[in-house]
């Protein structure tokens, strides 16, 4: 049946979806999803140029800004030694000369075997032997410590004629400082930067899966059963083709749905028409059974029942190729459980039945279709009776047994026959599948398979259940929840 | 010669085949039976007092069951059943907008047939009898004897159905009547009656009675449970 088809279409898009959201959101070791591989790519390309452009201006502001220190001091000392050379001091005023010139640096003149300036002690580890033979050779010396915190400038130096060398200690501490906090700023930034471009990298990831996630949405919705879901038409050619492939596929679909419940109506109106008028006219034999012959009476009792098996089966397609068609609707109305299960018993007519309910669900209400539910019901009972054996139980709990508010209630119908081997008691559930009863029943072959789709449609499930040990027979549950959770769609 | 007891049953059906044999099953209960092939001839030689109850076929060549139904609601208050083939539920809606008093899904059987039809007619000719009492509920004066409803001394034209089911809610003011124990009472429906049946009367009921039927005064819902008439 083309219903089938379409079923098993949406079916398909539904578990397809659900498959990407699994993979996108829960699993590990699966591939991340598209757009958390944008967000990725695309931080990781932020921040890494980043990082890149901040290292290569570290270490060329290091390096420059050493050589800049460094002719800066030179130029300063030479400026100084220059000072002293031509103002013509006198040996004796270099000591103040040397503390006003360099209040901040260590400065200190040697003029043969006499000591200007900052004590020598200062100089002692710094100054040696190849120092002074360099100054010697009238050049400048610029040496920093082991531990790069001063640099020492060394340069001859004449005062009055007399030839001397000249030694300054420059701290550095204060140009570190500064390079401290200058590499502060940029640490900082590029933390700021991160934070950016990760952010960046969401949005940009989000931005270029949107067209992906509304589709997904979109096809969502579509098995949901919104048929007149559509993606906005868009100018970008790269989306155009999505958008309009997606859009034809929704109509296609939307199409096939709408000429399905045309056929499913049509053929009901077919089927029923006749039915009606044979049960009408056997009304009307009926009515004049006593003017039959015996022989004419057993026929129309043959007849009688047939038909009624007729229009069950009749029924029975029908009702399954609207779930077929995903056309089916749950009717819902608030029902106080014990009083739903006592009139569904009493509809069977079984006054043999017996009744087990817990009495919390005296005070009970569940939201349930009456019909379907009372179909199932009575369609259990019935198979109880007819492959089982008396004494047959309807019991009903709710659960978690004894709660105050429970979540759902079990209803489930018990009898003492031969019992079904409950390793393929859900073959059971199948259409048209009566196992190893084959041939003994009256039904449409349908009942177990419809109260399965019944009970679906309700959000609940159905199965065999095992009974107490030593005891022979079947028991079937049906877990229904008692706050209906809408699965499926639920079109007028 | 039928006598006045007769019940006089007009069935608008299309398939000659499904008349025929619904009219012979009808009859064998001791019901009269009038049949057309159409809407349009159902209505030319509707009588109000000569037809007890209207049995519609949706689905008909030229004017469809609702609209049928329409046609004869504007002129009488007989009770109408409407009868759908299609296993719809918008159809049944329709049809009890359009202002059917309850329908019945091919195919039915005779049986059924005239336990509903009987149903519709005992209310409607003994809607009330045991309370006869006028009852006031704020502008609206209730005379079950009578058969009437007035507002503010207008009188309000209602159907037997809407009439029967007001005299229910009115038996006990400020009770909550759940929609099975209304089923049971105005239609006659065991526990597995349609609910929608109620609601949609009570829906119609409410346009004629209310002055601001979407706020409703006197047909009252109570949530989970059913309907309340206050005063």
């Amino acid at each position: 049946m083309s219903s089938r088809f379409v079923a098993s279409v949406i079916a398909s898009t539904t578990s397809a979806y659900s498959r990407t959201v699994e993979r996108g959101r829960f699993a590990k070791r699966r591939p991340r999803s598209l757009q958390a591989r944008v967000a990725v790519f695309v931080s990781l390309s932020i921040f890494g140029g980043a990082t890149l452009l901040f290292s290569i201006t570290v270490i060329a502001s290091r390096s420059w800004v050493g050589a800049e220190q460094q002719r800066l001091l030179e130029k300063d000392a030479t400026g100084h030694v220059r000072l002293m050379e031509t103002t013509k001091l006198d040996a004796g005023d270099l000591d103040t000369v040397l503390e006003a010139l360099h209040p901040e640096t260590l400065a200190a003149v040697e003029l043969g075997s006499r000591w200007f300036g900052a004590p020598r002690g200062a100089f002692v580890g710094i100054v040696d032997a190849r120092v002074n033979a360099e100054i010697d050779q009238s050049r400048l010396v610029y040496r920093a410590d082991a531990t790069d915190t001063l640099s020492l400038i060394a340069l001859p130096i004449n005062v009055a004629g007399t030839k001397g060398r000249y030694y300054e200690l420059a701290d550095h501490s204060a140009w570190d400082q500064r390079r401290a906090r200058t590499r502060r700023i940029l640490v900082l930034s590029s933390l700021v930067l991160a934070v950016l471009a990760a952010s960046a990298g969401v949005i940009a990831g989000r931005r270029f899966s949107r067209p992906l996630t509304d589709a997904a949405t979109a096809a969502r919705r579509i098995a949901e059963g919104g048929l007149d879901t559509r993606l906005p038409e868009t100018d970008d050619p790269a989306l155009a083709d999505l958008t309009k492939t997606f859009n034809n596929m929704a109509e296609a679909l939307a199409t096939r749905l709408e000429s399905d419940r045309r056929f499913n109506s049509d053929v009901s109106h077919e089927l029923r028409s006749p039915l009606t008028t044979l049960v009408a006219s056997l009304a009307v034999l009926q009515s004049r059974r006593h003017e039959l012959s015996p022989a004419n009476r057993t026929a129309l009792d043959l007849l009688d029942a047939d038909l009624h098996r007729f229009t069950r089966l009749v029924d029975d397609l029908l009702e399954m190729s609207r779930f077929d068609a995903n056309v089916a609707t749950l009717l819902v109305n608030k029902v106080n459980v014990s009083e739903f299960l006592e009139a569904a018993a009493a509809a069977t007519g079984r006054f043999d039945l017996n009744l087990a309910m817990s009495p919390m669900l005296r005070v009970f209400e569940i939201e349930l279709d009456k019909r379907r539910i009372a179909r199932v019901i009575t369609n259990l009972i019935d198979n109880a009776y007819a492959h089982g054996n008396p004494p047959v139980w309807l019991r009903a709990v709710e659960i978690p047994p004894g709660d105050t508010s429970p979540t759902h209630v079990k209803i489930s119908i018990e009898d003492r026959g031969s019992g079904v081997d409950l390793d393929h008691a859900d073959e059971l559930f199948e259409r048209f599948n009566r196992g190893p009863r084959q041939g003994r029943s009256n039904g449409s072959g349908l009942g177990l398979a419809l109260a399965r789709e019944h009970v679906h449609l309700h959000g609940g499930t159905i199965s065999f259940m095992p009974l107490s040990r030593g005891v022979r027979g079947t028991c079937i549950a049906v877990v229904l929840p008692i706050r209906r959770t809408p699965r499926g769609p639920e079109l007028p | 010669m039928q006598s006045t007891d007769t019940v006089r049953v007009l069935m608008v059906e299309d398939d000659h085949r499904i008349r025929s044999s619904v009219r012979m099953a009808l009859e064998a209960e001791g019901f009269a039976v009038a049949e057309h092939e159409s809407g349009e001839d159902a209505l030319a030689d509707f009588a109000a007092d000569d037809i007890h109850v209207v049995l519609v076929d949706i689905m008909l060549p030229g004017i469809d069951g609702f609209e049928v139904c329409r046609r004869l609601r504007a002129a009488s208050d007989v009770p109408v059943i409407m009868v759908t083939a299609r296993n719809r539920t918008e159809d049944v809606i329709l049809g009890l907008e359009a202002g059917a008093d309850d329908y019945m899904t091919k195919p039915f059987d005779t049986g059924e047939l005239c336990a509903r039809i009987k149903a519709l007619l005992r209310r409607a000719n003994g809607a009330g009898q045991a309370r006869t009492a006028h009852r006031l509920f704020g502008d609206l004066e209730i005379r079950p004897d009578e058969g009437r409803v007035l507002r503010n001394g207008q009188e309000i034209k209602l159907t037997k159905t809407e009439f029967k089911l007001l005299c229910e809610l009115a038996s006990a003011p400020d009770k909550v009547f759940s929609r099975e124990l209304l089923l049971d009472r105005v239609w006659g429906y065991g526990y597995f009656g349609d609910g929608r049946l109620v609601d949609v009367h009570v829906r119609r009921l409410r346009t004629k009675i209310e002055v601001d039927p979407a706020n409703p005064r006197h047909v009252v819902t109570v949530r989970g449970l059913g309907y309340r008439l206050d005063h």
